[in-house]
């Protein structure tokens, strides 16, 4: 068994020196190196750590193998890249599967390559075979994160002008989705952290796109916490509060349908941070008038 | 009064307006702008009762001077009222966007004198956002049956989605619920929008022609996830959002349901004809909720017909992706829709004697006739097999769902082996499914045996 680095550099640097190992299919297994538990008769080897240049070049290397070897026989591909896009979607499910917070990832990751490597082209029709239906529906959950992320974050005003807000997703989902919020945040600055990967974006307005950043735990949870929010964001988190009361509809919810509808579009592990489920307007609001406001 | 008591007035006055999306346009983020639109949308929260949230849902205005029956913003109804001003309104909307809270803003308005009066309050709320906020989100607005065109134009120029709200499913409905409203009032707008769209689709097409391919729905199956829009079987515009300067969104409409007498058959076939004559991107359906005391509608004590809302739902999307037609869903002979079975299932169950269907050489359209198979497991279905021979087992692997559509299916001429082979056995188990739901029997419970008409 090799214990990897559970990140994209970290599994497909475990397939590559499987590969040099020329051990066949069935006889190596990857596992995250965060959680190994071998079977009976396993050895364990411990990959190098996924943070070392020569690893990150060694997983480059299996990459733009795979890539190649999964349009191989395209004729578009020699004339003028891909234009059919197997190749940016092959390389972009990897990028999400290995998002997942899933102890099955690495595996799942390395069957899916040796079938790739295997099979070439083919792997991309096969979506009914049990190692890419496996691999496709981890992929899906991370897509499925990353647009939990990109519904459920909840930036708060901050004192210095900047917003900043901190989510948990079951992925590691910023990375994936900081490129969004700079995109619809394009004139602020703000920092979305994730204290459970210990990953933030910054991003400033003055700058090029989002600036990804790992952390240590005791930044990451400093980033999360902080609380010196501007003047009008308690107000306008009232008002936030009130708008949602407000679009309650009497008669159509939980006990008049049988089954929890928004538990099944916004899970609870996300309502933690959810402005609109905490408490209630009169505990968050001082009753400071907004300075700027226009009433008539 | 402040925002805060403005807004408690002004989003309770405005949430019996069911549509709520920020898809169909795409506006890349720009430089100095805040905020993009995206094809697919946003949903940033769900009510309680699982009603996405992604705009900022308000009236600009509940002062109505029209007297609707079923509006709990009538004239005559003895509610407080409030105005937003432009600006207000406006910094308010930034104010949600910058914290993630919503995609852009719904505006809608009672009529506040005039439709043009009122138009023009929109409007100057529209300017502000856009012109002095540079906001580059979302906006849907609301067209007051009766603006005049060139405001409706200017509504176009300044929003992503225009609609205009039919509200009642025929014109003595209308007639007899709405006394200042009438049929062209509210056909009118909502002509000049496909007018306007279909012109500048033509500007589009004559300045970039644009070669027209049908998609291959085998490649759409090997997608990881798919945009909705593109699984509907409707024309499709042969130009880009991006291209359109008025209403790229394009237009929508609402029907309330359960006010009037009209059958599901009747609904419908207006859908379809709405579809088809407007362009239409989505018909809402609203259950009617009585809140109201007034001899034409149903008494307050009348439940809220939720199920019926939701089949019509149902109905409504079998014919923009499954390529139904009104009649095959809900007869002039049986024009209700069956509340405890779904419509694709009702329709299967009527002609049983076309299934079971072969996965391996059933076509798209045949594909999409099957309970359980949606639109894009079908398209997976046709991606899947090209690889090889397909079982249950790779069905369910697809996500297909099997509970449903085993009974319907043969793979490489076998039957599943858990599924009856006699048709009524099959008939019995799926209806006893069906009823048996935990949806079916609450609502059962809720609405007991009234009925209203």
């Amino acid at each position: 068994m090799l214990a990897c680095d559970p990140t994209l550099e970290g599994v497909l640097s475990a397939v590559g020196i499987g590969y040099l190992a020329h051990e066949r299919d069935g006889q190596l297994r990857l596992a995250s190196a965060r959680g190994v538990q071998p079977q009976l008769g396993e050895e364990v080897i411990r990959t190098p750590p996924a943070s070392e240049d020569d690893t990150v070049a060694f997983a480059r290397r299996v990459l733009e193998g795979f890539a190649r070897r999964v349009t191989t026989g395209c004729r578009k591909v020699k004339a003028n890249g891909c234009p059919e896009g197997c190749e940016a979607a092959c390389v972009r499910r990897l990028v999400y599967v290995a998002a997942s917070d899933d102890p099955e990832m690495p595996e799942i990751v390395h069957r899916y390559l040796r079938l790739g490597f295997s099979v070439g082209p083919r792997v991309r029709m096969l979506i009914a075979d049990p190692r890419v239906a496996a691999f496709d529906g981890l992929a899906r959950y991370v897509a499925g994160e990353c647009e939990h992320t990109r519904q459920f974050v909840r930036f708060s005003h901050m004192s210095d002008g900047s917003f900043a807000a901190s989510f948990k997703p079951n992925a590691n989902t910023i990375p994936l989705t900081a490129a969004h919020f700079a995109a619809r945040m394009g004139t602020e600055r703000f920092c979305l952290v994730d204290p459970r990967h210990r990953v933030a974006a910054f991003h400033d307005p003055s700058g090029d796109g989002c600036q990804i950043v790992l952390l240590d735990a005791a930044l990451a949870n400093d980033l999360a916490s902080r609380k010196d929010f501007a003047d009008d964001e308690r107000y306008v988190r009232a008002m936030w509060q009130r708008f949602y009361r407000g679009t309650t509809i009497p008669g159509r919810d939980r006990s008049q349908r049988g089954y929890d509808l928004r538990t099944h579009w916004m899970p609870q592990r996300l309502w933690e941070g959810l402005v609109e489920l905490g408490p209630t307007t009169s505990t968050i609001w001082d009753g400071t008038p907004r300075s700027k406001s226009q009433a008539d | 009064m402040d925002t805060l008591g403005k807004l408690d007035i002004l989003a309770e006055a405005a949430r019996y307006d069911v549509a709520c999306t920020s898809s169909g346009a795409d506006r890349p983020a720009r430089a100095g702008k805040l905020g993009n639109a995206s094809p697919a949308g946003c949903c940033h929260s769900f009510t309680p009762d699982g009603r996405c949230v992604t705009l900022l849902k308000v009236l600009m205005s509940n002062a109505c001077s029209y007297d609707c029956a079923y509006c709990v913003n009538r004239r005559q109804a003895s509610c407080p009222r409030a105005t937003f001003a432009p600006r207000e309104l406006a910094e308010l909307t930034v104010d949600f966007y910058k914290r993630n809270y919503i995609e852009g803003l719904f505006l809608s308005s009672g009529v506040l004198g005039t439709p043009d009066a009122t138009t023009e309050r929109m409007i100057a709320c529209l300017r502000i956002l856009r012109d002095e906020l540079q906001f580059n989100g979302y906006v849907h607005a609301k067209v007051i049956p009766g603006t005049s065109p060139e405001l409706v134009d200017g509504l176009g120029r300044l929003a992503d989605r225009l609609s205009v709200n039919l509200e009642l499913p025929s014109a003595a409905s209308l007639a007899r619920l709405c006394p200042e409203k009438d049929r062209d009032q509210v056909m009118d707008p909502m002509g000049q929008i496909r007018r306007q769209r279909d012109e500048e689709e033509r500007a589009g097409l004559a300045r970039r022609p644009r070669r027209h391919r049908l998609p291959d729905p085998a490649r759409e199956g090997l997608q990881l996830l798919s945009n909705g829009n593109r699984l509907t079987l409707r024309p499709r515009s042969q130009i880009s959002t991006r291209q359109r300067a008025f209403a790229p969104a394009g237009q929508s409409t609402q029907l309330i349901i359960g006010a009037t007498p009209e059958d599901d058959n009747h609904i419908l076939q207006l859908s379809q004809s709405l579809y088809r004559h407007f362009d239409l991107k989505r018909v809402f359906f609203s259950a009617y909720l009585p809140m109201v005391d007034d001899r034409e509608l149903p008494g307050r004590d009348t439940p809220v017909p939720l199920r019926r809302e939701h089949r019509l739902y149902q109905a409504d999307w079998l014919m923009r992706y499954y390529a139904f037609s009104p009649d095959e869903l809900a007869t002039p002979a049986e024009p209700w829709l069956d509340l405890d079975v779904d419509p694709k299932l009702a329709w299967a169950l009527r002609h049983i004697d076309r299934f079971p269907i072969e996965v391996m050489d059933a076509s798209l359209e045949q594909l999409l006739r099957v309970p359980g198979v949606g639109p894009v497991g079908a398209r997976r279905i046709l991606a899947a097999r090209r690889a090889g021979p397909l079982t249950f087992d790779d069905l369910s692997r697809l996500n297909i769902t099997l509970k449903r559509a085993r009974h319907f299916l043969t793979c490489n001429g076998t039957r599943d082996r858990s599924c009856p082979l006699d048709a009524e056995l099959i008939r019995a188990k799926v209806v006893s499914d069906a009823r048996q739901s935990s949806y079916n029997r609450t609502r059962r419970m809720a609405e007991g045996q009234l009925s209203l008409f």
